[in-house]
């Protein structure tokens, strides 16, 4: 049933904003947020489960629950940066969107740090 | 008739100080406390005597000459199904955590998909698959530490069992192979294994660590160099065990006609002394054959020795080895192919190292078996 409303949200978003488009182009672009929003708030339920499910799985086998946390902002990072630059090209703003990618890469990358450290600690300790 | 007493005479005189020695070959006499004390350190203690039912060279080679003990196949197979399960399910916890890793690595990968390669997925993924490297890394590292300290062992075993070999074949009439052959098998032995613990598995360590790089990038531009790098650590380790059986082999053909000539020519002159002759003949042949058994039990107990050191870290390597291949089989329809790879990388590896520890036990109780044959069975 989800999957229905989800597609069914979709296809009328769509509808809407090419309508409104033709009158009012920056209130479509508007609209696309808010219907990408919405649709993102409908997916999320599936997507915290299936996190919920790795999570107690990796609890259960002894992962760090620190690498773990920052795996999942990494994940969300990812998809909200996305979700931003892909507004962006709608916009017809394809240099904006780079930037917000590149951006959005140098934040990731910032939280990926400690993890390539210890990385490189390991590796230099296995050859020495 | 007299320069043949006189000939005769010399060559007794030139025997007797080697029959003195064949009376003194007596196996409580002999010194294997270093070799207990490598069993005890490393466990292997419990597993000789499970599996023999001695808890020291001396009680073993005290069982194999009395014909006490009866090598029993199927005991060993069973410890050694029974040992990898166990490790099996020590890694069931690592499985977990590669399954869960892998399975978030795919959303990220999937981000790339939909987004292009340079999209903010491929950090996340970079990140994911440090943390799957770190992981199974960790695992990987106790196989690599474990076959070193392994191959260490089994040189000090060499080191203490090969001369004992040798020395009783010295005192059992087989001097000129047993000089021969001695200081190849024990020295040639223990340089194998010199090479397969600071070179091969040290290059074993450092191309998987180049694949792991490699493989982070899907363009994987470093695979002809490190299939190059494998093909000769493979290529290598063989050549140089087949050129040691092969040594052993050659040192072989000659020595033992040259001591069958001598032990004939002097068993000609003492059954020609008159009245004692044959039987003291007869006295030398039976130390000789006694030595020979001595000799025969410490090549049985140094193989054993062996079994018993590795049969724990090869059940350890193998689970490991067989856990990396079921996770690159159950994973591969779902999660990205570096992944995989990762995992088939660490798999090979793995195998290298397992190979290292078996063609150690094979390759000693090859030259063992060699050593006996020559030098009197």
């Amino acid at each position: 049933m989800e999957l229905f409303q989800l597609i069914a949200v979709g296809i009328t978003g769509a509808i809407l904003i090419v309508t409104v488009k033709q009158h009012k182009p920056e209130i479509a672009l508007a609209l696309a947020l808010v219907i990408g929003v919405l649709l993102l708030f409908m997916a999320s339920g599936f997507l915290e489960t299936i996190l919920n499910t790795l999570r107690d799985m990796a609890d259960q086998a002894g992962l760090s629950s620190g690498q773990w946390q920052l795996l999942i902002k990494l994940l969300v990072a990812g998809y909200v940066i996305e979700f931003g630059s892909e507004i962006c090209k709608d916009a017809g703003q394809q240099a904006l969107a780079a930037k917000l990618q590149m951006g959005g890469r140098l934040i990731m990358a910032g939280l990926a740090l400690p993890v390539f450290k210890s990385l490189l600690t390991l590796i230099t300790e296995l050859l020495t | 008739m007299k320069w043949r007493i006189g000939v005769g005479l010399m060559l007794i005189a030139l025997l007797s100080a080697s029959i003195t020695v064949q009376a003194e070959v007596d196996p409580s006499q002999m010194d294997f406390n270093p070799v207990d004390e490598v069993l005890e350190e490393s466990g292997a203690e419990e597993v000789m005597e499970e599996q023999t039912g001695s808890r020291s060279i001396g009680e073993l080679l005290e069982d194999l000459l009395s014909g006490a003990h009866t090598a029993d196949w199927k005991q060993w197979v069973r410890a050694f199904i029974d040992l990898l399960g166990g490790h099996v399910k020590e890694y069931v916890s690592l499985m977990i955590q590669v399954v869960a890793l892998a399975v978030l690595s795919r959303f990220f990968s999937g981000l790339e998909l939909n987004f292009g390669e340079g999209s903010a997925g491929s950090i996340g993924f970079l990140c994911v698959y440090g943390v799957l490297v770190m992981l199974l890394l960790q695992s990987f590292q106790l196989a690599y530490e474990e076959t070193r300290e392994v191959l260490g062992r089994m040189q000090t075993v060499s080191l203490y069992m090969m001369p004992a070999m040798a020395a009783v074949a010295v005192a059992g009439g087989y001097a000129l192979s047993s000089t021969l052959q001695s200081e190849l098998m024990t020295g040639g032995f223990s340089l194998l294994l010199t090479v397969m613990k600071q070179i091969i598995a040290t290059g074993i360590l450092g191309v998987t660590i180049i694949e792991i790089v490699n493989y982070i990038s899907p363009r994987a531009v470093l695979s002809h160099l490190t299939s190059l790098v494998r093909t000769v650590l493979e290529k290598g380790m063989k050549a140089a065990c087949g050129l040691y059986l092969f040594l052993m082999g050659t040192c072989s053909v000659v020595a033992p006609a040259a001591d069958k000539a001598l032990y004939k020519a002097s068993s000609a002159v003492l059954s020609s002394v008159p009245v004692v002759g044959s039987a003291m003949s007869g006295a030398v042949e039976s130390v000789m054959a006694g030595s020979m058994l001595v000799k025969n039990g410490i090549g049985a107990a140094g193989c054993m020795v062996l079994l018993c050191l590795c049969l724990v870290p090869v059940a350890r390597l193998t689970a490991i080895w067989l856990i990396y291949r079921l996770l690159a089989a159950f994973l591969a329809p779902v999660v990205d192919e570096r992944v995989v790879k990762l995992l088939t990388v660490l798999a090979r590896s793995t195998a290298m190292l397992l190979g290292l520890l078996v063609g150690g036990v094979i390759i000693f109780t090859g030259a063992v078996g060699i050593f006996i044959m020559t030098t009197g069975q």
